[in-house]
């Protein structure tokens, strides 16, 4: 509501809808010990890949600061882009796919969210290994601004302990 | 119970109320009282139960199942280490995974109390979480025998099994809660709803009824003022138009350059069908005439109308003369043929007076006042002769009967203040030329002018005047002429006119009487002249004041014999003793052997019944030859002298009977 009425008001006084918001930065990390965790992710041809923190950080590697529901303090979120992570499995042109977490949480996350919210799949907190105490060890995290500003981001989004993505039949 | 006359009577009144300024006002304040307190109940109830939604939100009971999830693994991973008497690299690794999901799971749990659930329950829930973890990472780290640590696990999972249920217990209530909330905010939106649907139905059918009423009112104000419009505009007896409409209509068509006629009408003797008939007949016979005019009028394009009265009026778009005539003489034989009343047929007389715009002369219009008055003389002028026809308007016309008019209303003066003079012609006996007596003939002195007798005894007879100047010309002519006799120890004789009205009473005797004893005329010196006329209508009472008159030592003659009504029969009558010959017979005697015969004839019937005989006109000596010839012994004429001033004829005759009057006594 409030978003829309922005818009309204941004559209009225001719403005381009401005993005300020705050975008991850690439940044190349340092090799690490990560605690142990695996994400499994399953192609559309029913394939299915293993990786662990160190294997997803082959991928490229970006930074991003920020709060998030749970934290107050901003933090230094270290990992790789979601939208990497599904090209790089043949999922960029799925529709949706569903996260699941270590503890059996499960969500589905349609295309249009994670090409709009760059996810950043977090591995690293702080410049440390990112803990499942604090909510990792892998977990999805989104900008806070870009998060409020927009209409589909869902807090059910940002996953912890992902464990699998794979795509919805 | 109240009446239904006196609920309706209620209601209007409270319908006015409503409609009234200050009634409206209050209404519609009331209405926007209504609506706002109505909006406020529905958003009161509204927020109510959004307001116990956020309080309740199943992300706390997911929360606390996922909880209680969380620590039966975390458990159920501990028993299986104790069982093996210790922990295994792996089942390590899992129980400090669970144990990280139920600290991030305790956290995430606080985390979304925090601000909405402030419930002991819930503190209570999460502690006991948090103790489970307490127990769990002292165990991740514990060697040896966990049997200890196994027993505090087992207290603390019952407790967080109790805390955690009694938790969901509370939300299921919330959410009950919240259910209800909303079940009743809908109800109560119900509520609202339907009162508003009422509260609108009955401002709606309110509405409609003083529409309804407004509507109602105005068609009854609309009909009353097409009454009175009718009313001022139309007659209400004959629904013809009225003399306003009319009078609007014809002043209008006068601005135009067409021409228009107007003709006016009045019925014969109406108030003799009222009389005789009754006042509904009367109504019938006006309703009668007036479709006869709307009819012709219709067909003309033009208008009638009901002036007042038995008056009426039409105006038609035409000056073509022949039409007119036609069309009106058509309407009086219409009119003639008359009416059924009752079984009655009443026949219907008309007279009409009409002018056509362009014939009045000027070369424009004339006024409406104008146009009235002309039409208005040319209907009295039909009326005046005998009714039953009409008559257009023509100015000579008028100008005679102004002439008329004006004759009426001088004459009375005229016999009262000497206007009229007493002319003297004499009579004389033929062979011989002896005068043996004069007719008294009147003149009137008008304003220096001499009027002669035919030019006002016929208006003095249609005015009554004539008694009067009868009476005047006969005391006067026999004082006069007695006088003289006594004078001139004479005997002449005086004839005196009169008209055939006096026959109708016995009036005349009385004045007849009067003169001859005020003069003091010596008997059988006055003569009466009648002459015949449709006003001599009751011949015996006519010979009765005629036996009368002779009683009294007046003789009665006949005047004008040979012409008009004068007939044979007077000749035998008892009563007359003179009989005049008229002049248009002498006229012809030397020229038509028919008026000699006739003559002759005359003068041998009254010879053989005793009548005596003067013959009148006599202009020439030829003439009075004739008559010589045939034995007339009487005669009058200018060849003998004409009618004088009665001073100058007797003064001339004294000279005579002074010079000869032997002559006169033998005569």
């Amino acid at each position: 509501m409030r978003f829309a009425l922005c818009l309204l008001i941004l559209g009225l006084l001719g403005l381009p809808p401005v993005s300020a918001q705050t975008m991850p930065r690439p940044r190349t990390l340092a090799p690490m010990d990560h605690a142990p965790a695996e994400l499994t992710v399953a192609g559309p041809d029913g394939s299915e890949r293993v990786y662990t923190p160190a294997l997803l950080e082959e991928l490229p590697t970006y930074a991003l600061r920020t709060t998030t529901p749970w934290r107050e303090v901003p933090a230094e979120f270290e990992g790789i882009l979601l939208t990497d992570l599904l090209a790089a499995n043949g999922l960029d042109s799925a529709e949706a796919i569903t996260v699941l977490a270590e503890n059996e949480y499960a969500v589905t996350i349609p295309r249009a969210a994670w090409e709009a919210l760059n996810i950043l799949v977090a591995t690293r907190v702080d410049g440390a290994p990112h803990s499942r105490r604090a909510r990792g060890p892998i977990q999805f995290v989104v900008a806070m601004d870009t998060y409020q500003a927009s209409p589909i981001a869902r807090e059910d989004y940002l996953v912890w302990m992902a464990a699998r993505i794979e795509p919805v039949e | 119970m109240p009446s239904r006359a006196g609920l309706r009577r209620a209601f209007s009144g409270l319908l006015d109320a409503i409609a009234a300024r200050l009634g409206l006002t209050l209404t519609i304040s009331a209405l926007l009282m209504m609506g706002l307190l109505a909006g406020l109940y529905v958003e009161r109830s509204a927020q109510q139960a959004e307001e116990s939604r956020q309080v309740f939100s199943d992300r706390h009971i997911r929360n606390g199942f996922m909880s209680m999830t969380d620590v039966q693994r975390l458990v159920l991973i501990f028993q299986q280490a104790k069982e093996h008497g210790g922990f295994r690299p792996e089942t390590r690794s899992d129980f400090i995974a669970a144990s990280d999901f139920l600290y991030a799971r305790a956290q995430h749990f606080r985390q979304s109390l925090e601000g909405q659930v402030e419930s002991d329950y819930a503190q209570e829930a999460v502690r006991s979480v948090d103790a489970v973890v307490e127990i769990a990472d002292r165990a991740a780290t514990a060697t040896g025998d966990l049997s200890a640590l196994w027993q505090e696990m087992l207290a603390a999972n019952n407790e967080a099994r109790r805390a955690l249920t009694i938790f969901l217990e509370d939300m299921g209530r919330l959410q009950n809660e919240v259910m209800q909330d909303q079940a009743r905010a809908v109800r109560e939106q119900r509520l609202v709803v339907l009162a508003s649907i009422f509260g609108m139905t009955v401002v709606g059918l309110a509405s409609l009824l003083l529409l309804r009423r407004e509507v109602t009112a105005r068609n009854a104000r609309i009909r009353a003022e097409r009454h009175v419009e009718h009313l001022a505009y139309f007659d209400q007896l004959t629904d013809l138009p009225n003399r306003v409409q009319f009078h609007g209509y014809l002043t209008e068509r006068l601005l135009r350059p067409e021409p228009v006629t107007l003709v006016l009408l009045d019925l014969d003797d109406f108030k003799g069908v009222n009389d005789t008939y009754g006042h509904a007949a009367g109504d019938a016979v006006l309703r009668h005439v007036a479709g006869l005019l709307s009819r012709l009028a219709a067909a003309a394009q033009g208008l009638a109308a009901r002036l007042g009265g038995d008056e009426f009026a039409i105006a038609l778009p035409t000056d073509d003369p022949g039409a007119l005539t036609r069309t009106l003489a058509q309407l009086l034989q219409d009119a003639r043929n008359g009416m059924s009343f009752k079984g009655e047929g009443l026949s219907i007389g008309l007279s009409i007076g009409y002018a056509t715009s362009t014939r009045l002369g000027q070369g424009r219009p004339p006024s409406l006042d104008k146009f009235f008055r002309v039409v208005d003389f040319a209907l009295y002028y039909s009326k005046s002769s005998g009714r039953g026809r009409f008559t257009e308007y023509d100015s000579a016309l008028e100008g005679r009967f102004r002439e008329r008019q004006s004759m009426v209303e001088e004459l009375p003066h005229a016999i009262t203040g000497g206007g009229l003079d007493i002319y003297l012609q004499p009579k004389v006996r033929i062979p011989g030329g002896t005068i043996y007596g004069f007719e008294a003939l009147v003149r009137w002195n008008r304003g220096g002018q001499v009027v002669s007798p035919d030019e006002f005894i016929k208006v003095a007879e249609e005015c009554g005047l004539i008694y009067d100047i009868d009476r005047h010309v006969m005391d006067v002519a026999t004082g006069l002429l007695a006088r003289f006799n006594r004078d001139h120890a004479s005997d002449l004789s005086i004839s005196v006119n009169l008209s055939a009205l006096h026959f109708n009473s016995r009036r005349i005797v009385e004045w007849v009487r009067e003169a001859l004893a005020t003069s003091g005329l010596g008997t059988g010196l006055l003569t009466v002249e009648i002459t015949e006329t449709a006003e001599l209508r009751d011949w015996q009472e006519a010979q009765a004041v005629m036996a009368d008159l002779r009683a009294l030592g007046a003789r009665i003659a006949i005047d004008d014999f040979g012409v008009g009504y004068s007939s044979l029969a007077y000749l035998r009558s008892k009563v007359v003793d003179e009989v005049k010959i008229d002049r248009s017979i002498v006229e012809m005697i030397e020229t038509s052997d028919e008026a000699r015969f006739l003559l002759d004839g005359v003068l041998s019937i009254a010879g053989n019944l005793g009548l005596e005989v003067v013959v009148e006109g006599v202009e020439s000596r030829a003439q009075l030859e004739a008559l010589e010839k045939m034995g007339s012994t009487r005669a009058q004429g200018f060849y003998f002298g004409e009618a004088v001033p009665a001073d100058q004829a007797l003064a001339a005759l004294s000279k005579v009977t002074v010079a000869a009057p032997v002559a006169a006594v033998s005569g």
